[in-house]
């Protein structure tokens, strides 16, 4: 008598999934295949910019909309928004941000209504941090917004595959404009208006809608482009919702978690790379976290490309470490740390 | 009487031969020289209070290149760190990557997200420039000096090129002609001054700009400070060659030295 567990491969298995690195690589066989010279795109949370850091440093094809020249030391650039991800968009937590971004690059849609002014200075309300001192005027803010878009267009159109990593459903709207803002307004600039401010929480559903709009922009700009989705390991830093931070942590991972599965399972030219399951399952020797509990930890990002770079058929070197001194430091959502003390 | 040591790289020859040729100009200041090609100052170490070579190399230059036989930091009273890279070459790659608005060359352009320049805000530039120039060597020397002296260290601007660059062809001075042929001199010289300034203060040094009245189009020097410069040899007078333009005459080194001892005087005033 035979059943259908029977007929699955090994790694269906916990043991043959778990027991073995063959076991264990294959949790990760991708349909959106990556080679050295495949135009690759990130964007997204904190994570997204290890990732693409590994990934250039083991001789893979990372475009950058927006270079800054080679002399300049990366920490000086990371802090203005620069070699964290392809775009000085700054962290895209949201799928919503992402769709909305993607659509603003579409159009060349600049709102004028979302210009933050703070103390004779001027900040992108879309991203806020790029410009650690804000620029002169509420024109250079729309001026550089609309450079910027266009940049981010024309670098999409050269992009095979984009790589999109997932890190809150938990955001901030502006109800004027019907856009979801990175950081919430006070933290890194603007004032927080509660008439004007609203808080959202995603569900499932409107992750999924938002995903599937994403890869409907993509393939306005680049026609053929495949979609790797990936769910940030890292924790919330803070929530807005009065529950525990750990379990809206749990929540929002796990909302984003279903959906990655719902939108990968209804498209080929997508795919879920599971970041999130080998940083922190025991059974790929996690949790990796650092001393805080929520910074990912060099050797579990190690791991993560490890398995990633064999999987692509690139780990003919060590995955490589851009910067073995590079920190999360430039993630807006460290802001709200601050704010804790 | 107070007790100046320059150290450089080679431009520290300008202030030498400036010394040298006039040191009654300067009454109460006593100077020393020591200095080192390329890099070879960061391969020193201060060992019972004595400026000593880590390497053959730096040791050879400490010989060779000082003007006293022993250097110990912590008898003077300042020392000046001069050139060693606090240059406008040396911010020129981060303007010609990055612009900002107010450049004549970012006005000038018709599509800026096809130019082949980013566009960011001044201060980001600055910030950037200020970054790379933290790693050169004067900033690193001063970091490296500075706990081991009683007074200040001062970083005194390398001398922009000279404006001889102008018409000719001269190796790695493309983008000076660039640049002011687009007009951006302005810009850059006055983002170059503050990011000199930023980066020579997180080194716990006090920066120096290059007297204003040797500068032409505010990216080069004139052709009257940099003619008949000499190089920095164990024998003082060595001219560097005729188609030198990145090192300043003596007459350039009074200037400095003038700013120096104004420095000291000020702050003696203050305290």
């Amino acid at each position: 008598m035979t059943h259908p567990y029977a007929g699955q491969p090994a790694h269906a298995h916990w043991r043959g999934g778990t027991g073995t690195r063959a076991g264990r690589d294959a949790i990760y066989r991708p349909r959106v295949r990556i080679g050295r010279d495949t135009p690759v795109a990130t964007a997204g949370s904190c994570f997204a910019h290890h990732f693409g850091a590994r990934l250039r440093a083991a001789g893979c094809t990372v475009l950058d909309a927006e270079p800054v020249p080679p002399p300049v030391p990366d920490a000086v650039a990371r802090a203005a928004g620069y070699r964290v991800f392809s775009g000085r968009y700054g962290n895209v937590y949201t799928a919503r941000q992402m769709r909305q971004l993607l659509s603003d690059a579409v159009t060349g849609a600049v709102d004028a209504g979302l210009v933050w002014q703070d103390g004779g200075r001027f900040r992108d309300a879309l991203r806020p941090t790029v410009e650690p001192a804000g620029l002169g005027s509420a024109a250079e803010v729309l001026l550089h917004r609309e450079v910027h878009l266009e940049r981010v267009r024309r670098m999409l159109s050269g992009a095979a595959v984009f790589v999109f990593t997932l890190g809150l459903t938990e955001t901030w709207e502006d109800r004027a404009s019907g856009r979801v803002l990175p950081v919430c307004p006070g933290v890194a600039g603007g004032r927080f208006d509660p008439a004007r401010h609203v808080f959202r929480n995603f569900t499932v559903a409107e992750v999924v809608d938002d995903l599937h709009a994403i890869r409907d922009l993509l393939r306005k700009i680049a026609p053929g482009i495949g979609t790797i989705v990936t769910v940030s390991p890292v924790p919330l830093m803070a929530t807005a919702t009065g529950t525990h931070v750990v379990t809206a942590s749990s929540a929002s991972k796990a909302v984003l978690r279903a959906a990655a599965a719902e939108f990968t399972q209804t498209a080929d030219d997508t795919d879920y790379l599971p970041s999130y399951e080998i940083v922190t399952h025991p059974a790929f020797g996690g949790p990796s976290f650092d001393a805080d509990l929520r910074t990912v930890s060099s050797e579990g990002i190690d791991r993560v490309m490890e398995i990633v770079l064999r999987a692509h058929g690139l780990s003919g070197q060590a995955p490589g470490r851009a910067d073995p001194t590079a920190t999360d430091d430039h993630c807006d959502e460290r802001l709200l740390e601050a704010f804790a003390r | 009487m107070k007790r100046v040591l320059f150290i450089g790289n080679s431009h520290v020859a300008a202030m030498r031969a400036a010394w040298l040729a006039d040191r009654g100009r300067w009454p109460g200041i006593s100077a020393a020289f020591a200095g080192g090609h390329r890099n070879t100052l960061l391969e020193t170490e201060i060992r019972d209070g004595v400026l000593c070579g880590r390497s053959g190399a730096a040791r050879s230059a400490l010989s060779r290149l000082s003007s006293v036989p022993v250097i110990r930091p912590g008898d003077y009273d300042a020392v000046v760190v001069t050139g060693c890279q606090v240059s406008v070459a040396a911010i020129l790659p981060v303007w010609h990557g990055l612009r900002w608005v107010g450049l004549p060359s970012v006005a000038a352009a018709g599509d800026l997200a096809a130019a082949p320049f980013g566009l960011c805000g001044r201060e980001t530039a600055v910030a950037a420039m200020a970054g790379v120039l933290g790693t050169r060597l004067g900033p690193r020397l001063a970091a490296h000096l500075a706990p081991h002296v009683r007074g200040p260290v001062h970083v005194t601007a390398q001398p922009r090129a000279s404006a001889t660059l102008r018409g000719g062809r001269a190796p790695h001075t493309y983008l000076h002609r660039v640049a002011l042929s687009a007009g951006d001199g302005p810009g850059i010289s006055a983002a170059f001054e503050a990011a000199a300034g930023r980066a020579v203060a997180a080194a716990g040094g006090l920066y120096l700009p290059q007297p204003a009245s040797t500068i032409a189009g505010s990216i080069l020097t004139r052709a009257a400070f940099m003619h008949g410069a000499e190089r920095l040899t164990g024998t003082p007078g060595t001219a560097q060659p005729d188609d030198d333009i990145r090192h300043a005459n003596a007459c350039y080194g009074a200037l400095v030295v003038d700013g120096v001892v104004a420095a000291l005087r000020a702050s003696a005033t203050v305290m």
